[in-house]
């Protein structure tokens, strides 16, 4: 065994340790912790995996915006000492078959891992093949947008139906802060216009090396929620309008592109491919500014304390 | 063993222990907790099998990183649902809760 | 070869600060203590071992791009251990003192 293997045994043995942990461990806030925790040790397992592309955008928001969104969850529950959930979890005997049937799965899936077909197709070369043609030189990106551009179509339509479901779910309610902090707002003057030059970069750097558009909006949306935090940016009003039109309008983008190529190319993002990397860099730049809103928006129009259901008494 | 199979085994191991938190614990947000693990189990198999043909293949890993942002979305309104079935009096698996009053904030 | 050896003790002071950083998180009584163990000895660790590895780095750009990350890392934690100190101090958690157990 070389000194890779065992650092990946140990990073992998860390991996699963923090993973039972925030499970497992009696008190909430401390099970939050251990998956942010969790996170930030994928982001290094990725990097491991020689994945660039997918540690970043797990630092950005695996453990940074679905870490925020937990924590401020953790707030609108309370509190929890003991016996938050903990009283359940391996000590009830009629729990037993439910444990069983999932070491039988774990074991039918390790059998499936030990012998796996060899792959009939071979990806990486038919990938590499079509790069010339694609208008990027990063194959990540170029499988992203041209080759299953579709799919992140789609992605990002799912993107706003989740929007819209949160906005279904209540009003939110600015809660003032405990404390007034100082330091935070200057941090926030500071950091901010970094953090666009960084996204602006990322955004550029996705068509020849690892970044693209998931990145640049997780870093900007990472940017709003750091103005928020910093009490400079307060929380959106879900009837704004700009909110709407700029989130729809990465999409709306992307959709008449490729609406446009299916009439001149016969093909849905059927790019010509001299103009592929030009049309590639558009719809990325627009991608980037209405997804770097939308997922903003799943912490500032998050609701606090929601109206009242319209039918409910006073008495439980 | 090389390392992508050793991350494709951690994967098989998150899965279960998210599909076992998913059904066995009672509180609402260790179940999204148990959801995250079980989507990352995922990604880990895809990504850690996608080191098989000796250069990194770029298709899983395209669709690993839609799959985390697919999943920070999922995440989001699972949570505001959670809130909102907690704010309006819902079972949430709680058993020891103070009241938003008693907490210092 | 002088480089070599240079960069390899940085790495390894990095590692003895980053040991020390967190024994001291493990052990020290209350939330001031264990901030002064987090802000102070973790961030010597990680500028030792951003010194380390822009030693070993292919150019001079990756050096530099290397060694910019200490600064930023420097505000960000000096930022949020005062906003940890800030609310503890609201919280009413005062500072441990010898006498208490």
């Amino acid at each position: 065994m070389n000194a890779a293997l065992a650092f990946d045994t140990l990073l992998a043995l860390l991996l699963l340790w923090s993973a039972w942990q925030a499970l497992s461990t009696p008190k909430l806030d401390r099970a939050v912790i251990m998956f942010i925790v969790f996170g930030l040790l994928l982001t290094l397992v990725w990097s491991r995996l020689d994945a660039p592309d997918i540690a970043l955008a797990e630092a950005a928001l695996g453990a940074g915006l679905t870490g925020t969104l937990l924590l401020d969850a953790l707030a609108a529950f309370g509190q929890t000492g003991q016996g938050a959930g903990s009283t359940g979890f391996m000590t009830t005997i009629r729990r037993f078959p439910t444990i069983l049937v999932l070491l039988v799965l774990l074991a039918a899936l390790l059998a499936a891992l030990s012998n796996l077909p060899l792959p009939t197709v071979n990806l990486p070369a038919m990938v590499a093949q079509q790069m010339p043609d694609s208008g990027v030189s990063h194959p990540v990106t170029a499988v992203l947008l041209n080759f299953r551009g579709y799919d992140t179509l789609l992605e990002v339509a799912v993107l706003m139906l989740a929007l819209l479901g949160i906005l279904t779910v209540g009003l939110p309610v600015e809660r003032p802060l405990l404390s007034r902090n100082l330091l935070v707002p200057i941090l926030a003057r500071y950091a901010v216009p970094l953090m666009t030059l960084a996204a602006i970069y990322l955004l550029w750097a996705g068509s020849h090396r690892p970044g693209g558009a998931f990145q640049a909006a997780a870093v900007l949306a990472a940017g709003v929620v750091l103005l928020n935090l910093a009490q400079v940016q307060p929380r959106w009003i879900p009837g704004q309008h700009w909110i709407r039109q700029l989130i729809s309008a990465g999409f709306l983008l992307f959709l008449c592109i490729a609406a446009l190529l299916l009439m001149l190319n016969g093909g849905l993002l059927h790019y010509p491919p001299d103009q592929a990397g030009l049309l590639i860099l558009l719809i990325e730049s627009g991608l980037t500014v209405s997804l770097a809103i939308n997922l903003a928006a799943f912490y500032l129009l998050r609701s606090d304390r929601p109206e009242p259901l319209p039918n409910q008494e006073d008495t439980p | 063993m090389s390392s992508g199979l050793l991350f494709a085994v951690v994967g098989c191991l998150l899965f279960v222990m998210g599909l076992g938190g998913i059904i066995l614990l009672d509180h609402l947000l260790r179940r999204i907790l148990a959801f995250n693990l079980l989507g990352s189990g995922i990604f880990l198999v895809l990504v850690g099998l996608a080191q098989r043909s000796g250069r990194p293949d770029p298709v899983p890993q395209a669709m690993v990183l839609t799959g985390i942002v697919v999943s920070v979305a999922a995440t989001a309104l699972a949570l505001a649902l959670a809130r909102r079935h907690q704010a309006a009096g819902g079972n949430t698996g709680q058993t020891d809760r103070t009241s938003p009053e008693e907490r210092h904030d | 070869m002088l480089l070599d050896l240079a960069s390899n003790l940085l790495l390894l002071a990095g590692g003895f600060f980053f040991c020390a950083g967190t024994v001291g998180l493990l052990r020290f009584p209350d939330v001031y203590t264990r901030l002064h163990a987090l802000a102070k000895a973790d961030n010597l660790g990680l500028g030792c071992l951003l010194a380390g590895l822009a030693l070993k780095a292919d150019s001079l750009v990756q050096a530099i791009k290397l060694l910019a990350i200490w600064p930023l890392v420097l505000v960000a934690s000096a930022v949020v251990g005062y906003a940890i100190a800030h609310r503890a101090d609201r919280l009413g958690i005062t500072p441990w003192q010898r006498d208490d157990r």
